[in-house]
């Protein structure tokens, strides 16, 4: 573990691989160590009725198996729904299993959320949108059996996420820092503390900057997200859309200087925003992450 | 368990503005968080997420056909579709499928074009279907009355498509050996550059 003014080398810079970035990543891969890649788009998952269930996009994992021979992958999951109630996904884990042989994960994640749920005629179907947990005893007892299983079939750290709750539920057991502290202690996992999550907690009300870090354990932050946003009919999103708004790189900069097991600082962009981002300021990002991984541990 | 219910009653709330606060299957402190759901920002912000999810990935599929329809048709069928077919898959090519051909049955009074416009994208649908099974997709045919590129500039221009040239043609499209479209049509030997979708949403 990395002491107060120790300078930290092993902090990665990762982007979020997009199809509309390919060629921006093969081009400036010298601003990457890693690629994070959101597994689940790399293949075709036609349902339990169908034999096979899940076919690889082949074109996209040449390119990531090409990328690992130079630089690490890891997994970004969203598929895995660890929220779910009504069940566990077995074989979303094996799935991600069948990958990680393929792509040698350094690490994977994925969301404390739910996107799967039964209907009351006992249908199963996907929201597509991350759900947040009700953070109860109920929730955590599950959850965190479901994180152990997780490690159990993937010999990789395992990091959960931090979600946008743009719902709240009145009179939870824990707020979200400390949910996730139980969760890392009792699973085993590590955590990939989305600040731009955090951030539209903020802007819309629904958390506190101060309260939230004071109350994480930022030893387990083994990843940080960073992303921008936009505003809808007064709800600031996390939609991914562009440059890192001011707050979130001067809350980064105490936040990454306090982790002392951080190994990577990854930006999310989606493709469809990529023109009107453009490379010369997601280059100047990645660049700006890098001096960012760069900065001597304070003490806490 | 009641945490399966509240979740199930949560998105009920969220996805169909059904609520779920009397089930009987829930705790109280459940039905009291439901009930305080009911005009929550929060569950609007939700709903317009979902409902972004569902919609641009149909568009994406489906952009030319649609268009043809205009906003206020393709929301109706949207909704009835979707009363009727909910999402099971991050992969929405089988589901595109499915709405394209709850169109060719539900839409009447066809707009002009609409038929050859709509059976073109779901041959780009088979094609794309066939390639994620990990078959060789057949080729696929599609029959116009009108000039193809002609027809399908007229409709992302958004101009009138009865100024558009009439003319008998089949397209052929399949898939090259890198898994491109290639679109050609038949007897000319002509390759037609196949239009693009929209962009995706993020909801991660």
């Amino acid at each position: 573990m990395a002491g107060a003014g120790a300078r930290r080398d092993a902090v990665g810079v990762g982007l979020t691989y997009q199809r509309e970035l390919h060629d921006f990543i093969v081009a400036r891969c010298d601003l990457l160590d890693y690629l994070e890649v959101v597994p689940d788009t790399g293949w075709t998952d036609h349902g339990p009725a169908r034999t096979p269930r899940y076919v690889d996009d082949a074109a996209a994992l040449a390119f990531f198996r090409a990328f690992r021979r130079e630089r690490p992958i890891v997994a970004h999951s969203i598929g895995l729904s660890i929220g779910s109630a009504h069940r566990f996904r077995d074989e979303h884990i094996d799935q991600i299993a069948r990958w990680d042989a393929m792509l040698d994960f350094a690490w994977h994640s994925d969301h404390l959320a739910f996107n799967l749920v039964r209907d009351v005629g006992g249908h199963e179907y996907l929201l597509g949108v991350p759900f947040s947990v009700a953070r109860d005893d109920e929730a955590l007892d599950m959850i965190a059996a479901r994180v152990a299983a997780v490690r159990r079939r993937i010999a990789r750290p395992f990091l959960l996420e931090n979600n946008v709750n743009y719902i709240g539920f009145a009179g939870e057991a824990f707020d979200e820092p400390r949910f996730l502290n139980e969760l890392c202690a009792r699973g085993g996992c590590g955590l990939l503390l989305d600040l731009h999550n955090v951030y539209v907690d903020v802007r819309n009300g629904a958390a506190d900057w101060d309260a939230y870090l004071s109350a994480l354990d930022l030893r387990n932050v083994a990843e940080i997200h960073l992303a921008g946003g936009l505003t809808h009919d007064g709800v600031y999103l996390d939609a991914h859309s562009g440059a890192v708004p001011d707050d979130v790189w001067a809350i980064a900069a105490q936040v990454v200087a306090r982790c002392p097991n951080l190994r990577g600082i990854t930006f999310e962009l989606l493709g469809s925003w990529y023109k009107r981002m453009g490379p010369d300021l997601l280059a100047a990002t990645l660049e700006r992450m890098r001096a960012l991984a760069a900065a001597p541990m304070v003490a806490t | 368990m009641t945490l399966a219910a509240f979740q199930s009653a949560l998105a009920e709330l969220v996805a169909e503005a059904r609520d779920g606060s009397g089930r009987d299957d829930l705790a109280a402190v459940e039905r009291q968080r439901l009930a305080a759901l009911a005009d929550d920002r929060g569950v609007a912000t939700m709903r317009m997420l979902y409902m972004s999810w569902r919609l641009t990935k149909v568009l994406s599929l489906l952009p030319l056909s649609l268009r043809v329809l205009g906003d206020e048709r393709t929301a109706a069928l949207l909704r009835a579709f979707w009363a009727i077919r909910k999402a099971t898959s991050l992969h929405f090519v089988e589901e595109c499928l499915e709405f394209a051909a709850f169109l060719h049955a539900r839409v009447q009074d066809k707009p002009q074009h609409f038929a050859a416009i709509l059976d073109f994208e779901t041959a780009r649908l088979q094609l794309r279907m066939q390639q994620s099974l990990g078959l060789r997709p057949a080729a696929q045919r599609v029959v116009f009355d009108a000039e193809p590129a002609a027809l399908f500039a007229a409709v992302q221009d958004g101009s009138d498509l009865s100024s558009v040239p009439p003319c008998d043609a089949v397209l052929r499209g399949e898939l090259d050996a890198d898994g491109r479209e290639r679109w050609t049509i038949e007897g000319g030997g002509s390759v037609l550059e196949a239009p693009s979708g929209t962009a995706t949403s993020a909801a991660y």
